[in-house]
C-alpha cells in the first residue's frame, strides 16, 4: 500500500514536533516545513497528497501558499488550513482562495487526522 | 579618558550580558528540541505496542529522570509543556496535564506560592491552574483574600476554576472589589467548565459586599434564575446605583410586573440613568394604568432624555400613543392649487368624519348622564390616558378664548375643533378589550399610584354624613404656545364607554365621605382606689424595703461575729482556714474540697494562735500509733469512695518505716494537700494515694527533713527504668542501692537488677539466633528464587544465616530441604575456617581474648547463657566431609593468618591472598 505524503508547515517548532510525531504515528510520510520560503521549495520539488498549513509563518503565508498551489502550480490537492486567528474573515478568505478545511487553534491531533482522513476519502 | 573608560565598561557590560542572554536562550532552545519527541513520545504512548517502542519508551522514561534532576531542565519542560497546552486540546491536552503531574513538576509551583514575590507566587497560581492540580486548590484558596492585587486576581481565578465548588467559596469569602474585568473572567471560566451545575446565586444577593451583589446579580441573570423576585425587588431600593440598574435590568429580564409599584416609587430619587432604566423596564413589563404615571414623568421631569424615555415608554405599552409633533409643518404653508386643495380639504374632512364622526356628532353621542359626567368636570380626569387633549384643551383655552372667560368643561359649544384642521390628529388605539381586560390589582395600582397624592387639591367643606367632593385642578395657569401640539382625541368616548377602573379612582379621589363619630366621655365603671387603699399599697413597698434593710442587716459586719441561722450560711467552695483544731485527729471533719462555712468567718479574729491552742509543739515528734490508724482509716475510705474495693485484710506495718519528723509552721493556718503512701513489707507495691485531700497545716504538720523530693524523683526513677530500662541501667541501679534508705526501695531496686539480668539472659538468646537478611527475602519468594537465593547464600552468607538454614532444613518442599542440606553444609565449609580461628583451643591469643568477657560476666553477677551455643545445635546430622575442610593443614593457615594480622605486610598479604582466593576460587 502506498504511503501517503503529507506536507505540514507550521512555524511553531513544538506544535509541528508534535503533530509531526502524530500523524508519523498514523502513518503518514510527513515533510516539514517550518516557514513559507521551505514550503514553497518543497512544492516546486514534490507535490504531496495533502497540505496541512498554518496561516501566519516567515515569509510566505498560508494564504499565499493556497494561492501558489491553486493557481500557479494548477494543484487540487487538498489543503488543510488550521490558525489561531480563527475569525470569520480568515476563515472565509481561505475557503475563497481554494482551502478544503479549516482548522482553529488549540487543535486536537485527534480531530486533524480524521479531517485528514476525510479529504483524502473525497479524492 | 574617563569615558572612554567608562564606554569600554559599557560595552564590555552590554557585550557580556547580551551573550550570556543569547546563550541562555540557545540552551533553552536546544534542551525544547531536546524534550519535545521525547514529550511526544509520552502523549502519544499507547500500550500494547511492540517490544522495541516498550523499551524505547522506558529509555525515555529513564532519560527524562535524569534531566529532572537539574532545575533548569525542570524549568524549560514547565515552560515547555505550558507552551504545548495552549496548542493543542482534548485527548493530548489531557495527557499534557496528566504528564505535568506525573513529571513531579507542580512540587516546584507549590513551592513557588511560598516565594515572597508576587510575580512568583502568582506565576505558581497560573501554573497549577493551567494545569488543574486540583490538589492545589487548598493552598490558592488562602490568595482569595491576598492584599496584593495579582494574587488575588489570580487567586479568585484559579479558585473557580479548580473545583466546580470554587464560585461558592470565592462569594462567601471574598472581601474585595470585583473589577468589570475579573467578573468576566470568572464568568467565561464557569461558562467554560465542564459539568458546572451553578449554585442558587440569590443566596449571595444578602452579602455585605456590594460586588458580590453585583456579580451575583448578572450571574442570575446569565443562568436565568428567575426564583429571586423578592430580593430583586428589594435592591431596586439600593443605595449603590449600580446595584440598583442590574436589579432594574434583571427585572426587565425576568419580567417582574410585581415590581412596578418599587419602580415608581424608586423613580424620583434616582439618577439619569436609573430613571431611564426605569422607564425601559416599565415599557417593557408595564400596562395601561402606568401610563398615567408615565405621563406625570414627562409633565413634571426636566430633563430632556427621561421626558422622551417616559413617551416612547407610553408608546411601547399603547403602540402609536404619541406622535411626533416636533418640526411638524402646517398644511397652510405648502402652497397647493385651489382645485387640489379643495379635493384634498374634502377628502380630510371626510376622512375625518368617517373615523370619528363630526363634531356634532361627537356632541350628540356624549349622551351620558350628568351623574355620570359628574367627576369628569375636569379634562385632565375626564381623559386621563390622553393628557395632549387637556394640554391642547387648555391651550386653546388661553389663546383663542377671551382670559377673563371661564372655560366650563364639558361645554363643547363654547370652542371648536373647525380652525386647529392644520393640527394633526392623534387617536389612542386602546381597544375596549384592553381596557376591560384591566386586572383589579392594576387598577388598585392606579388609585394608589404617588401621583395621585403629589396633586394639588382644594376640599369644600361638606355637611356631616354627605360625601365630599374634592375638586382638583392645577394651580398654575399655563402660558405657553400651542401651534405645534398635536390635538389627541379619544375615539373611544364616542363609544360610551367608562373605564370601571377610572371610575372607580374618580369615585376615591374625588368622594371622600367623612364619617364624624363623636367621642364620649364615659365614666369608667370601676372605681379609683381609695386613699386608704393607697395606703395599704405604700405600706406593702414599705414592708418590702423593710425587709430588705432587714435581709441587709442579716449580713454580719466586719469584725463581728456571731451564731447565725443555717438559711443565712452560704456555701463557699473555698478552703478557709480552720482556727482551732482538737488534738484527735479522728473528729476533723473534711468535706472534700468544699467547706460550708458561714462568710463572716472569713474575716473573724485573724490573730495568730497561740501554740498552745494548737495541742501541739514545734518539737521534733513522731505521729503515735492512734493518728496512724486513724489516718489509715481516712486512707481507707478515701479509696472506697473512690471505687476501689475496701481492704479487708488488716494492714501490716512496716516496722523499717520511718516517720518524717514534723515542722509546724504556725504562721501558716493555709491548708496543705496531702498525699499518703503505704509501704508493705512483702509487697514492693506501694499502695499511693493522691486525692485531694486537704489537711490543715495545724493538724497535719509539715514534715521538717524528710526529703521528699528526693523520694519523689526516686520513685518516678525506678518506675521509668522498670518500664524503659535494660540490663546497662545495672550499674546504676546498684549505686542507687546505697544512697536509698528505705527498704521497700532497695527491695524494689534489687527486683529491677534481677529481671534486668534476666532480660540481658534472653538479648544473648536472641543473639544465639541473629537476623538472618535472607529471611526477610524468602517471604515474598516463590521456589525458583528461593533456590537462586540459597546459591547467594553460599557466597555471602555468614552465620546468621546458619540458624535459618537450619529452619530451612524442615521445611514441606524437598527441594528446598535438599538445597538447604547442600547449602549449610557449603556454607559451614567457608566459615569452618573462620570459626575455627575462634575455637578457645585453636590459639592461645583467643583464649587470652575470651578472660575478659568471663571477668565481665562475673562482675555482673550473671553467668553467661548456656544457649549462646544453639545455633550449632542442628536437628540433623552433619555428615563427616563438613570437617574435611577444618583438618591441621587449614587450622595452621588460619593460625599463621591471625598471626600475621598485627602487622601491616601481614595485612598485606591476607589481603593478597584473599584475591587471589576471589580469582581462583
Amino acid at each position: 500500500m502506498k504511503q501517503i505524503n503529507l506536507l505540514l508547515a507550521e512555524d511553531d517548532e513544538l506544535l509541528a514536533s508534535l503533530l509531526h510525531f502524530r500523524l508519523k504515528k498514523a502513518g503518514y510520510a510527513i515533510t516539514l516545513s517550518t516557514n513559507g520560503r521551505e514550503v514553497k521549495e518543497s512544492l516546486k520539488k514534490t507535490i504531496p497528497d495533502i497540505i496541512i498549513s498554518d496561516i501566519m509563518m516567515p515569509y510566505y503565508s498560508g494564504m499565499e501558499l493556497i494561492d501558489f498551489v491553486r493557481n500557479e502550480l494548477k494543484s487540487k490537492i487538498p489543503i488543510i488550513i488550521m490558525s489561531s486567528a480563527g475569525n470569520e474573515v480568515n476563515v472565509l478568505n481561505a475557503f475563497k482562495l481554494g482551502a478544503d478545511d479549516f482548522l482553529s487553534k488549540p487543535i486536537s491531533p485527534s480531530e486533524l487526522l480524521i479531517r485528514i482522513d476525510r479529504q483524502l476519502s473525497i479524492l | 579618558m574617563l569615558f572612554v573608560v567608562l564606554a569600554v565598561i559599557y560595552f564590555f557590560g552590554v557585550f557580556f550580558y547580551r551573550n550570556k542572554i543569547a546563550s541562555s536562550s540557545r540552551r533553552v532552545k536546544a534542551l525544547k528540541r531536546k524534550l519535545s519527541p521525547i514529550i511526544s513520545e509520552f502523549l502519544f504512548w499507547e500500550e500494547g505496542g511492540s517490544k522495541d517502542e516498550k523499551f524505547n519508551y522506558v529509555a525515555l522514561k529513564v532519560e527524562m529522570r535524569e534531566l529532572l534532576k537539574t532545575g533548569f531542565n525542570r524549568t524549560v519542560l514547565t515552560e515547555l509543556l505550558l507552551d504545548l497546552r495552549k496548542d493543542v486540546s482534548g485527548q493530548a491536552r489531557h495527557a499534557i496535564v496528566k504528564l505535568y503531574q506525573d513529571l513531579g513538576l507542580h512540587k516546584d509551583a507549590f513551592e513557588k506560592l511560598e516565594s515572597w514575590q508576587w510575580q512568583i507566587v502568582s506565576k505558581g497560581i497560573q501554573e497549577l491552574t493551567q494545569m488543574e492540580v486540583e490538589e492545589s486548590y487548598g493552598f490558592i484558596t488562602r490568595f482569595v483574600n491576598d492584599k496584593r492585587t495579582t494574587i488575588r486576581k489570580q487567586a479568585e481565578i484559579a479558585t473557580v476554576t479548580l473545583k466546580n465548588e470554587g464560585i461558592k467559596y470565592f462569594l462567601d469569602t471574598t472581601k474585595y472589589r470585583i473589577s468589570e474585568w475579573q467578573q468576566l473572567k470568572l464568568l467565561d471560566v464557569i461558562r467554560n467548565k465542564q459539568d458546572f451545575q451553578a449554585p442558587q446565586f440569590k443566596a449571595w444577593l444578602t452579602s455585605s459586599n456590594k460586588y458580590v451583589v453585583l456579580f451575583a446579580l448578572r450571574l442570575i441573570k446569565h443562568y436565568n434564575q428567575n426564583d429571586a423576585k423578592t430580593a430583586m425587588i428589594a435592591l431596586v431600593k439600593h443605595r449603590n446605583n449600580q446595584i440598583r440598574e442590574e436589579a432594574i435590568s434583571c427585572i426587565k429580564e425576568f419580567y417582574v410586573t410585581e415590581a412596578i409599584e418599587t419602580l415608581k416609587i424608586t423613580f424620583w430619587n434616582s439618577s439619569i440613568a436609573i430613571k431611564i432604566a426605569i422607564l425601559d423596564t416599565i415599557g417593557e413589563i408595564g400596562t395601561i394604568p402606568d401610563i398615567e404615571f408615565l405621563k406625570r414623568i414627562d409633565k413634571k421631569e426636566l430633563n430632556f432624555s427621561v421626558k422622551s424615555k417616559a413617551l416612547s415608554a407610553i408608546n411601547a405599552i399603547s403602540p402609536n400613543s404619541i406622535m411626533p409633533s416636533r418640526g411638524i409643518q402646517e398644511e397652510s404653508s405648502y402652497d397647493i392649487p385651489r382645485d387640489i386643495k379643495a379635493k384634498v380639504v374634502q377628502k380630510n374632512e371626510a376622512n375625518h368624519n368617517e373615523r370619528f364622526g363630526t363634531t356634532e356628532e361627537i356632541r350628540m353621542e356624549d349622551t351620558r348622564s350628568p351623574e355620570e359626567t359628574k367627576g369628569m368636570e375636569d379634562p385632565e380626569l375626564e381623559c386621563p390616558d390622553h393628557e395632549p387633549i387637556e394640554l391642547a384643551e387648555k391651550l386653546e383655552k388661553d389663546h383663542l378664548m377671551p382670559k377673563e372667560t371661564n372655560y366650563q368643561a364639558g361645554d363643547d359649544s363654547q370652542w371648536t375643533t373647525d380652525h386647529l384642521d392644520f393640527l394633526p390628529i392623534i387617536t389612542t388605539e386602546e381597544s375596549l378589550e384592553e381596557k376591560g381586560t384591566r386586572s383589579p390589582k392594576q387598577s388598585e395600582a392606579l388609585k394608589t399610584s404617588p401621583e395621585i397624592f403629589a396633586m394639588e387639591v382644594q376640599a369644600e367643606e361638606i355637611e356631616s354624613g354627605k360625601a365630599a367632593v374634592i375638586q382638583e385642578k392645577d394651580a398654575k395657569p399655563l402660558e405657553v404656545h400651542i401651534a405645534f401640539l398635536p390635538i389627541v382625541v379619544e375615539n373611544t368616548v364616542t363609544e360610551n364607554f367608562k373605564d370601571p377602573s377610572l371610575e372607580a379612582k374618580d369615585t376615591e379621589v374625588r368622594e371622600f365621605e367623612v364619617v364624624y363619630d363623636q367621642v364620649q366621655v364615659k365614666e369608667e365603671d370601676t372605681p379609683l382606689p381609695s386613699a386608704e387603699e393607697q395606703q395599704t399599697v405604700t405600706v406593702t413597698e414599705a414592708e418590702l424595703f423593710d425587709f430588705l434593710s432587714k435581709r441587709a442587716e442579716m449580713i454580719p459586719k466586719e469584725g463581728h461575729a456571731e451564731r447565725i441561722d443555717i438559711r443565712e450560711i452560704s456555701v463557699n467552695f473555698e478552703a478557709v482556714p480552720v482556727l482551732k483544731t482538737t488534738d484527735d485527729v479522728n473528729e476533723l471533719i473534711v468535706y472534700d474540697s468544699i467547706h460550708v462555712q458561714p462568710e463572716p468567718a472569713l474575716n473573724q479574729e485573724s490573730t495568730p494562735l497561740a501554740e498552745e491552742d494548737l495541742n501541739f509543739t514545734t518539737e521534733p515528734m513522731e505521729l503515735s500509733k492512734e493518728h496512724e490508724l486513724a489516718l489509715q482509716k481516712m486512707i481507707d475510705d478515701s479509696i472506697y469512695s473512690e471505687g476501689t474495693e475496701k481492704r479487708t485484710e488488716p494492714l501490716e506495718y512496716d516496722e523499717t518505716y520511718v516517720n518524717p519528723d514534723w515542722d509546724l509552721d504556725p504562721t501558716e493556718l493555709d491548708f496543705v494537700p496531702v498525699s499518703f503512701e503505704k509501704e508493705e513489707k512483702n509487697n514492693p507495691n506501694y499502695i499511693k494515694i493522691e486525692s485531694y485531700m486537704e489537711f490543715p497545716k495545724a493538724a497535719i504538720p509539715k514534715a521538717m527533713f524528710g526529703d521528699m523530693e528526693f523520694e519523689a524523683s526516686t520513685r518516678q526513677l525506678l518506675k521509668d527504668l522498670e518500664e524503659l530500662g535494660n540490663d546497662r541501667e545495672i550499674p546504676f541501679l546498684k549505686e542507687l542501692l546505697t544512697d536509698v534508705k528505705y527498704a521497700s526501695f532497695k527491695e524494689r531496686i534489687n527486683t529491677l537488677i534481677d529481671k534486668f539480668n534476666h532480660s540481658s539472659s534472653t538479648d544473648t538468646d536472641y543473639l544465639a539466633h541473629p537476623f538472618s537478611v535472607f529471611k526477610d527475602l524468602f517471604r515474598t519468594c516463590d521456589t525458583e528464587a528461593k533456590l537462586i537465593l540459597m546459591d547467594e547464600m553460599v557466597e555471602v552468607g555468614d552465620e546468621k544465616d546458619l540458624h535459618f538454614l537450619a529452619e530451612l532444613i524442615q521445611e514441606d518442599s524437598q527441594v528446598i530441604r535438599e538445597k538447604a542440606i547442600l547449602v549449610l553444609q557449603g556454607l559451614q565449609e567457608k566459615l569452618g575456617m573462620r570459626t575455627a580461628v575462634n575455637k578457645p583451643e585453636a590459639s592461645p591469643r583467643q583464649q587470652e581474648d575470651t578472660h575478659p568477657f568471663d571477668n565481665l560476666m562475673e562482675e555482673g553477677q550473671s553467668t553467661p547463657s548456656e544457649e549462646i551455643d544453639s545455633i550449632f545445635e542442628l536437628n540433623f546430622e552433619i555428615t563427616t566431609s563438613s570437617l574435611a575442610h577444618s583438618d591441621a593443614k587449614s587450622l595452621q593457615t588460619d593460625e599463621a593468618r591471625t598471626v600475621r594480622y598485627g602487622s601491616f605486610f601481614g595485612q598485606l598479604t591476607v589481603l593478597s591472598n584473599k584475591i587471589l582466593e576471589k580469582l581462583y576460587g
